[in-house]
């Protein structure tokens, strides 16, 4: 499990990178992170939806509400141009810190598993 | 049956309360739920269980809620969602005080109600608080007060275990001398003396001390020396009072004052005058060698003793249980072996002594029972005050919903409303703690002179005492407007405008209750009031056993005057209205008392027995009309009465265990054995607080110290010139002092009558204020029912059964308050007057008369609004809607 704080942090790039791979709605990005996590990054599932109407606001994602076959109403959020800048913006940044802790981090056996 | 759709219903409903969430944040997080649910239920989980987990996965509502607001708010600042009210709104706090003040000006009646009980409430707390401070200030001026300790004797003798505040006279120097813990010891040995100064000439308190005394207490002198004042016998140090009645303005060190018109005694120093609030009083301070005489019987006397107090100043670091357990040793070392066990020498700190209930008390003391009946008091007071308050405010709440339902719609919270409400409280508590300081003000000199104590505004500088009112102004002001604040804050915004919240009749129950508990407080102090103030009248009325109407007593000071009483006595009897004179060693009521121990024909010496011993001349018992119960009184033909006779009391006789006390020896200490001849009917030689004492009459006429004469009162004016004519004509050197016995008597119940007249008018206010609530709930009721009233007048209702409708539930509030209390007050007042050997009944027609009285006030106190309302038209009540 990772830490509060982390995931607060992480929850952005996470949902755009999983929204550049195409449409989605939230029950599914939940799922889809969970999957590719195995189950170490989980979210209190009502928080995401704040998140995503926030880059909405922000214009990096746009939505759609689709009819399901159940004939339920699912809200299915899109990756934007603007969206797919600040994705690489972030990727830009998480690399550099990632390139700080792996150089920080190598020679020190025991932290590599 | 679980019903998923409606459980769903509901979390959603639970959303909607949020104003954070818009309907499209619902429906999409209502997908989310039902996804969950269902993947759940493919796993197998029941509907329940997975709509459980499914919920729990989603969060906190309010914690989404703030989230969502975070993303839709453009005001970065604060971050406060806007339907949260600010924690800090100061212009608030102007429209609380404008409303508050506009609140108490439209319900006038209800407002100077609450103020009228307040102020009392809080000055009757100021007063006892002024009171308990200036009780708790005595002695604090010592600057060795923490170690200053006063000795004090327990005796332990086959009759019982007697504490008392004197210390045989030999006790001090040695202790000095041994215990190496002690830095001084000071003894203090009171007497009354004839002082003069030429023609000044006066009776006054002295005390003779050791020359250490200002060591150890801070006495400071205004003249002489502090170190050799008192050094050399007789020599004196004054107070300022003294030195200014016998030597006018100048400086008298070094000048002599005559002392039982032979000693001169030199004036070494004089002190400032002592402070009010001194426990030890002391007017003229005299060196103690001057008692160092051969002739002086308590010298070297370890089991004598008199009116002699020890004072010690212990080293500093040194503790007093050490000190206290070494008093055994020298116990041991100098009494006699077979009573070293008698005495066991305590101590008790100088903080201590004002508050100390010994016997042969010599300081100025205060019994804390006293105190804490009028903390006690003074709390009733207040709390039923607060209750007139709480009732007050609660029953109008009904009025003020509107109020609370126009601000709760504009966005007030609960707990703002309040804070608006309590400082309605505050405010009025305000202005009754100013109503309570000029209340306090116009009080102080009649407590003064009822207390003798000294308590003055000064006490505004105590940092305590401040403190005191700021906690008294916040205490009260929550005490009273805490609940109603809740009570009123309470209403419901759409039942108020609707109009339903006009019945409200909450807090009914509670308001019962608080009438009941005010009541009870009341109930319980009247009776007490008027049980304290009949035993006070017992005491005072009660027949001592002798006759103590007529008496006129005169101290005798002048030690020639033995040798002429019979012509005095003859001079005296010449005037009619004289009726009987005599001469004694002591009389009752006079505080002169002196104590041995005899021992009856063939007992063992250790079993003998403590009594008093009154030594008196042939006419005592004629002159204080007391009964020969069996033998006869000392007569002039029988010539050895004086040598071989006793008369005894009947508590002696019992105390000796005599069936037939005529012709039984018994001796006093070495003396011989002398015949007891009379049997004298029991008589109250002090106050009516003490058993009687066994006591021993002895033929003595040559040691007389009172002259008590039987007067007519016809002429009492022209009486008693007649009679100090006559005495300083025998015994010119000596001023005629004189006394009316009843009146003695009656200032040994100063004190109880002192707790009366405090505690019937604090009950008299007591019963006033709840009468002042119930008149303010009445006339409530009154108004509320206005139209139920006017309903039943149309259908045909007498005035009667109007008046029975609204009186009914106070009188059984009432009924139930006084039964209540009853037990309560009886056990409290049947201990305090077990304090007393002679005490009244408790008389239950007090407890019934305290009912039907109360009743009775509820019902005039109702009756004006209850007419009113009985008699009201009801066309007035019934067209308004």
């Amino acid at each position: 499990m990772i830490s509060k704080n982390l995931a607060a942090a992480s929850t952005k790039p996470m949902i755009l990178a999983i929204l550049r791979g195409g449409e989605n709605y939230g029950y599914q990005i939940i799922q889809r992170v969970k999957e590719i996590s195995g189950g170490d990054v989980e979210w209190a599932d009502g928080m995401l939806y704040p998140v995503l109407h926030k880059l909405e606001k922000d214009g990096f994602v746009s939505t759609r509400w689709i009819i399901s076959d159940e004939g339920r109403r699912r809200k299915y959020y899109k990756i934007t141009a603007a969206g797919k800048e600040e994705l690489n913006t972030e990727i830009k940044q998480w690399m550099s810190v990632h390139k700080v802790f792996e150089k920080l981090w190598e020679p020190i056996p025991a932290y590599q598993q | 049956m679980f019903n998923l759709n409606k459980k769903i219903n509901e979390w959603k409903k639970s959303l909607h309360k949020n104003p954070s969430f818009e309907e499209g944040y619902i429906e999409e997080l209502e997908s989310h739920l039902r996804d969950l649910i269902e993947e759940k239920i493919k796993e197998g989980k029941s509907t329940k269980e997975s709509f459980e987990f499914a919920v729990g996965k989603i969060g906190k509502v309010n914690d989404i809620g703030e989230e969502y607001f975070k993303s839709d708010t453009t005001n970065k600042i604060s971050g406060r969602p806007s339907w949260k009210s600010p924690r800090w709104m100061p212009d608030l706090i102007w429209n609380y005080f404008k409303v508050a003040v506009r609140n108490i000006k439209k319900y006038k009646s209800i407002s100077l109600t609450n103020i009228f009980g307040l102020s009392i409430g809080i000055a009757s707390v100021l007063l006892i608080s002024m009171l308990v401070i200036y009780e708790m200030s005595f002695d604090q001026f010592h600057e060795n007060k923490s170690r200053i300790f006063r000795v004090y004797t327990e005796t332990h003798r086959p009759e019982g275990e007697f504490v008392m505040a004197c210390v045989m006279f030999p006790f001090a120097p040695a202790a000095e001398e041994e215990i190496p813990e002690i830095e001084h010891a000071v003894r203090f040995c009171e007497s009354s003396q004839l002082v003069a100064n030429g023609d000044k000439k006066f009776y006054e308190k002295l005390i003779y001390t050791d020359e250490n005394i200002f060591n150890v207490f801070s006495f400071p002198l205004k003249y002489g020396d502090k170190e050799k004042a008192l050094s050399q016998k007789n020599t004196v140090v004054i107070s300022e009072k003294i030195a200014e009645k016998y030597f006018g303005n100048e400086n008298p060190v070094g000048k002599t004052l005559l002392f039982l018109n032979k000693d001169n005694y030199k004036v070494a120093g004089v002190f400032y005058d002592l402070p009010h609030n001194s426990s030890i009083e002391a007017e003229i301070l005299a060196s103690i060698k001057s008692l160092y005489t051969p002739e002086f019987p308590r010298l070297e006397n370890w089991t004598s003793f008199s009116n002699d107090y020890t004072f010690l100043l212990l080293k500093k670091g040194s503790s007093a249980k050490a000190v206290e357990e070494k008093f055994e040793l020298l116990i041991k070392k100098n009494v006699e072996p077979e009573l070293a066990d008698r005495y066991v020498m305590k101590m008790q700190n100088i903080n201590e002594i004002h508050f100390s209930d010994l016997n042969y008390e010599f300081v100025r003391t205060i019994p804390p029972l006293y105190i804490y009946i009028f903390m006690a008091v003074a709390s009733f007071i207040l709390f039923i005050a607060c209750i007139n308050f709480i009732n007050l405010s609660t029953a109008r709440s009904a009025r003020r919903g509107k109020e609370v339902g126009i601000r709760k719609v504009a966005g007030a919270s609960r707990f703002q409303l309040v804070k608006q409400f309590l400082s309605e409280s505050f405010i009025i508590t305000i202005i009754s703690l100013f109503v309570s300081l000029i209340i306090t003000y116009y009080l102080l000199p009649e407590i003064n002179s009822l207390l003798r104590s000294n308590l003055s505004f000064s006490l505004f500088y105590n940092v305590d005492f401040v403190l005191i009112i700021i906690a008294l102004v916040f205490v009260t002001s929550i005490a009273a407007g805490l609940y109603p604040a809740f009570v009123l804050s309470n209403a419901k915004p759409v039942s108020v405008m609707k109009g339903d919240n006009q019945k409200n009749n909450k807090g009914y129950y509670l308001r019962a209750v608080l009438i009941v508990f005010q009541f009870a407080l009341s109930v319980f102090l009247i009776i007490s009031t008027i049980t304290i103030y009949n035993q006070a009248e017992f005491l005072t009325k009660h027949n001592p056993g002798f006759n103590d109407e007529q008496m006129l007593v005169v101290p005798i000071y002048d030690p020639q005057l033995n040798q002429r009483s019979e012509a005095l006595k003859n001079a005296l009897l010449s005037d009619n209205n004289i009726l009987n004179v005599t001469f004694s060693s002591g009389t009752p009521a006079s505080g002169s008392t002196s104590t041995s121990n005899f021992v009856s024909e063939g007992k063992n010496e250790d079993e003998e027995i403590h009594m008093q011993i009154l030594e008196i001349d042939y006419d005592f018992i004629k002159t204080y009309g007391l009964q020969v119960l069996e033998g006869r009184e000392f007569l002039k033909e029988f010539s050895a009465d004086e040598k071989e006779s006793y008369l005894i009391n009947e508590t002696a006789a019992k105390k000796f265990g005599f069936e037939l006390p005529i012709g039984k020896k018994i001796k006093l200490g070495d003396e011989q054995f002398q015949t007891i001849v009379g049997v004298i009917k029991d008589f109250n030689y002090s106050s009516l607080r003490e058993e009687i004492s066994p006591t021993v009459f002895k033929l003595n006429t040559s040691n007389a110290r009172f002259l008590s004469l039987q007067i007519n009162t016809a002429e009492t004016e022209r009486v008693v010139e007649f009679v100090k004519e006559n005495v300083a004509a025998f015994s010119p050197n000596y001023p005629v002092e004189y006394y009316f016995m009843n009146e003695r008597f009656e200032n040994y119940y100063k004190a109880e009558r002192t707790i009366g007249k405090l505690l019937s008018a604090f009950s008299i206010i007591a019963v006033i204020i709840s009468c002042i609530g119930i008149l303010g709930l009445v006339s409530f009721v009154a108004e509320q029912k206005s139209k139920e009233i006017g309903i039943r007048k149309v259908l045909g209702a007498s005035v009667g059964s109007i008046l029975l409708l609204i009186g009914k539930q106070f009188i059984k509030w009432i009924a139930v308050s006084n039964i209540i209390v009853w037990p309560l007050a009886h056990m409290f007042l049947n201990k305090w007057l077990n304090n007393f050997a002679y005490r009244v009944d408790i008389n239950y027609l007090v407890f019934a008369g305290t009912l039907a009285g109360s009743i009775l006030l509820a019902f005039i106190t109702m009756g004006y609004h209850t007419f009113k309302a009985a008699y009201s038209n009801p066309v007035n009540s019934l067209r308004t809607e």
